[in-house]
């Protein structure tokens, strides 16, 4: 398997014809699809069309940073002409007639789109549990991919070619798949990358990020992927370039480490921060009371407000699933909640049911409004521990990837507070990535490293720096 | 605040409002996972947020303008290609009354 970089070089120097190369692609998903359900949309005939058309370009001069790169798009961001539903049926059939941005941004760059990766719908949920289709464990079929870009992580590791996934992030979509998978990830500051064209969870929350083979695959893609848009509002200027890192000064929270109850993975997590340590890079214990007692709160009641409100969109009009409203006896309301109780989920209701309850008359200050302070104290103690250090590192995941059987026996409120060491981040919007940290009984774990706000391009190079050969599959 | 007890008529109340129907069944269950995830939520209840502003965001940001000119608009074929009901350059709705 050959690393992005080298894949564009290839195509550049008439080394690799792309046409061939996303052929073996096609063949591998094809074959293997039926069985892992990582793809929620594929289609040779897509796929060998831009190969086509692309071959035809170069033959003319076409460059590009992405040249030929098969590149898999999570089902929640738009793809022209390309059904586009985030896992949700309330979605059912619809086609955008615009790209994303961030898929426009790789396809300028010459890539393929080979598809719509698998997800929770909507991104609700930790294990890619909560949708029609569920992505399998490369390691394991009886165990998650995580969630919610799952099928973005279960592909990265399962395929022997070159690939990079376009995913995304509302309260750790992308690091705990990413660890359960065994692969490299980056979840951005917060605007860096413009979420226009996103299917959006939650407003304050969202981000898209990249799953990769490795860290330097997922600088390949996100390098490309940042900067201002004029199309949405809160995307702010950045630039991508490699940095120097030198040596860092680590900080590990033990308050988050001591939540984690397994010892196997507090113990593969600090054999690599051994692994770090012995580099050069200094490391030492922050105080992190706040994000570990009421990250998870906090962040829930936030996301399940914003999405509740985002959801109210999908009414079976415009787009999406429909019924006939000549046929339909009955006012616009019956045929609004007819229409969406009939294709969202059930975890897609839940988290409307609280996200409206937490908004209503007479409980917004005390729910919705009292988190949004809390967040404020949450950043702070995050800033307050930059001050101190250049990164934050734990584990990504406070267990390794849960048989299908183990995931049914959770409550709601279990699944959530699974989410224990990816929401601190996302909920203050700050950059991390996650390299595989070792194996749990030949399953993969995640190490996390957080980023002050917009240090990303030293976040990634600063990862790049301690992954080592053999660390993701 | 006081611990809140969701009933099924408070269950109800809010499905109305998501614009969910929900069957007595689901208002069963909808009453129990409610009162878990409430009662889980109340774990904020003890920070202390006096004169603490809120973050509607992760970090402060401005506002953004662009110029008010016309762009290229989206054509009503175009537009209307993701539905059934429709009729004539228009998205057909359900009945008002």
């Amino acid at each position: 398997m050959i690393s992005v970089v080298d894949y564009v070089r290839g195509v550049s120097e008439g080394k690799i014809s792309i046409l061939d190369y996303v052929s073996k692609v096609c063949d591998e998903i094809e074959e293997k699809n039926s069985v892992y359900s990582h793809f929620n949309f594929f289609d040779r005939a897509f796929v060998v069309s831009q190969a086509e058309a692309l071959e035809r370009d170069i033959k003319k001069g076409r460059k590009g940073k992405l040249l030929g790169v098969p590149v898999s798009v999570k089902d929640c961001l738009c793809v022209k002409g390309i059904e586009s539903k985030a896992g949700s049926k309330i979605l059912s059939g619809y086609k955008p007639f615009f790209d994303a941005t961030a898929v426009a941004k790789v396809r300028s760059e010459g890539a393929i789109i080979l598809g719509k990766t698998s997800q929770d719908e909507f991104g609700f949920g930790s294990f890619s549990v909560n949708s029609d289709k569920v992505p399998l464990n490369p390691f394991d079929l009886e165990r998650s991919c995580g969630g919610s870009s799952g099928g973005a992580a279960g592909f990265a590791a399962l395929t022997k070619h070159t690939h990079v996934a376009i995913a995304e992030s509302t309260g750790g979509s992308i690091a705990c798949p990413a660890s359960f998978c065994g692969v490299s990830s980056l979840t951005p500051t917060y605007g860096v990358v413009s979420r226009y064209g996103l299917i959006d969870y939650a407003n304050s929350l969202d981000k898209i990020g990249v799953i990769g083979k490795s860290m330097v695959d997922v600088e390949a893609l996100f390098s490309v992927l940042v900067g201002r848009d004029e199309k949405d509002s809160t995307s702010v200027d950045f630039s991508y370039s490699v940095s120097e890192v030198g040596k860092v000064v680590l900080g590990v929270p033990s308050d988050l480490l001591d939540l984690i109850e397994d010892e196997k993975i507090k113990s593969v997590f600090y054999k690599k921060l051994d692994f770090v340590e012995s580099l050069g890079h200094k490391v030492i214990d922050v105080s992190f009371p706040l994000n570990s007692k009421f990250g998870v709160a906090v962040y829930y009641l936030i996301a399940m407000a914003e999405a509740s409100t985002n959801l109210a969109k999908y009414c079976g009009m415009r787009y999406g699933a429909e019924e006939s409203v000549v046929n339909f006896s009955g006012n616009f309301n019956d045929y609004f909640s007819f229409v969406r109780s009939k294709y969202f989920g059930t975890e897609a209701k839940r988290r409307i049911m609280v996200g409206t309850f937490v908004r209503m008359s007479g409980f917004r200050d005390a729910y919705y409004l009292r988190a949004m302070k809390a967040r404020t104290l949450l950043i702070e103690e995050f800033k307050k521990a930059f001050s101190k250090v250049d990164f934050l590192a734990w584990p990504a995941m406070p267990m390794v990837a849960p048989k299908f059987s183990e995931i049914a026996k959770l409550s709601p409120v279990q699944n959530y507070a699974a989410d224990l060491c990816t929401v601190p981040p996302n909920l203050a919007g700050l950059p991390h990535a996650t390299i595989n940290a070792g194996f749990v009984n030949s399953l993969p774990l995640g190490f996390m490293v957080v980023g002050d706000h917009f240090v990303d391009s030293k976040l990634v190079s600063f990862m790049k720096s301690i992954e080592t050969n053999g660390d993701s599959l | 605040m006081g611990k809140v007890v969701v009933d099924e008529v408070l269950v109800r109340k809010v499905a109305s409002n998501a614009r969910l129907l929900v069957s007595d069944e689901e208002v069963k269950r909808l009453v129990v996972e409610l009162n878990d995830v409430l009662s889980y939520f109340s774990l904020i209840d003890s920070l202390d947020v006096s004169n603490v502003e809120p973050s509607f965001q992760p970090y402060k940001m401005k506002n953004v303008f662009r110029e008010d000119v016309v762009r290229n608009p989206i054509h009503v074929e175009v537009s209307l290609s993701n539905t059934k009901n429709k009729k004539g350059a228009y998205f057909l709705g359900p009945g008002v009354l």
